[in-house]
């Protein structure tokens, strides 16, 4: 089977089609209640520049990040959207590649880098900026990003 | 109506081949009337962070029959725990759980079924569909007397036919091949060898 190399970690190709395909079925409706597209939470210029195990590391923190800032607090709206099936696949597949990540980072496979923890805290900023509604719904709406950012890794 | 005392259904387990997840219990029997069910789940992502949220599984709501499938509900390599309570008209029971989590990882994975034929001197080989998470590890070699070279492909999905060689005239051919699950990191034991004779050249 093909591995997906996340920096030095490794997670399954298999599990990011599965991640698309349950973003995909809740993008519509999660970005049409995102009305300020003007600001952008993870930005390209996060990854220029970046070696592998610092977007290793990045995207471990936004992880981690998601699961405890954003997923937890948007249960209660994706069940009156409708979208709890793929939401709850978004977030145990979230879970599976951050215990996997977690070894990793307990290995010392990728190191905490300055530069990756400026931009991580960028994000924050960016994201406490936001009404509390709406930086949940940012977020959400920007996971596609998120996966981008590991299937870059991949390649 | 008199409340009737609705037990929670006992006997709760996951039952899993290749990828294929079902949930049995033990049925709650009221004489004359007709006991429904209703299935919920609890990823590991659920128990960790939000441990009072479970969710409809997909298909089991309200049934009468103590099965479900819950292959559509279980999306991630991760601990899943289910719950279930018996429902007769506004009654329900309490809700019973699995003993054990389930993990996927955990499903049993039986050989491929495979059929090998020829096209002229094409060796082809056909799979079963299995579903999206399945591929197939192929191997196969020509038979000799002396050295026997071992070639291997893989087959990404069932359902088609896959051409693996171009035989030699009266040469014999034989194939393997066992199932690769990469989500869950593992594969199954490879299933019976079986050959074929390529046909011999034709006559001038």
């Amino acid at each position: 089977g093909q591995e997906f190399h996340f920096g030095h970690c490794w997670v399954q190709r298999a599990i990011l089609q599965d991640l698309w395909r349950a973003f995909q079925s809740i993008r519509s409706t999660v970005q049409a209640l995102d009305n300020n597209t003007d600001v952008r939470l993870l930005r390209q210029e996060f990854l220029r520049n970046a070696s592998l195990a610092e977007i290793c590391h990045l995207n471990y923190s936004l992880l981690n990040f998601y699961l405890s800032n954003v997923f937890i607090k948007y249960h209660t709206k994706a069940e009156e959207l409708g979208i709890l099936t793929p939401f709850t696949t978004l977030a145990n597949n979230f879970f599976a590649i951050l215990k996997k990540l977690q070894g990793c980072k307990e290995r010392g496979m990728f190191s905490l880098s300055e530069s990756s923890q400026r931009k991580f805290q960028l994000f924050q900023q960016e994201f406490t900026k936001l009404n509390p509604e709406v930086r949940l719904t940012k977020a959400l709406g920007e996971v596609d990003i998120l996966l981008a950012w590991m299937e870059k890794a991949f390649r | 109506d008199e409340a009737v005392h609705l037990p929670a259904p006992p006997d709760l387990s996951v039952h899993s081949t290749n990828m294929k997840h079902i949930l049995t219990w033990s049925p709650v029997t009221i004489p004359g009337e007709t006991v429904n069910y209703s299935v919920e789940y609890q990823g590991e992502y659920e128990r960790y962070y939000t441990s009072s949220t479970w969710i409809p599984s997909s298909w089991c709501s309200s049934i009468s029959t103590p099965e479900c499938n819950v292959t559509d509900d279980i999306t991630a390599t991760v601990a899943y725990n289910f719950r279930v309570k018996a429902i007769l008209g506004s009654q329900s029971s309490s809700w019973s759980t699995l003993k054990e989590l389930f993990n996927r990882n955990s499903t049993v994975l039986t050989s491929p079924r495979m059929k090998i034929s020829k096209d002229g001197y094409h060796l082809i080989v056909e799979f079963e569909d299995m579903g999206p998470y399945f591929e197939f590890n192929v191997t196969y070699w020509k038979k000799s007397p002396n050295s026997q070279k071992e070639l291997y492909k893989i087959v990404r999905e069932g359902g088609s036919l896959v051409h693996l060689e171009t035989m030699e005239a009266g040469a014999e051919y034989c194939v393997k091949a066992q199932t690769i699950v990469e989500v869950i990191e593992r594969s199954s034991t490879f299933n019976q060898v079986e050959c074929i004779r390529a046909q011999d050249e034709f006559p001038l």
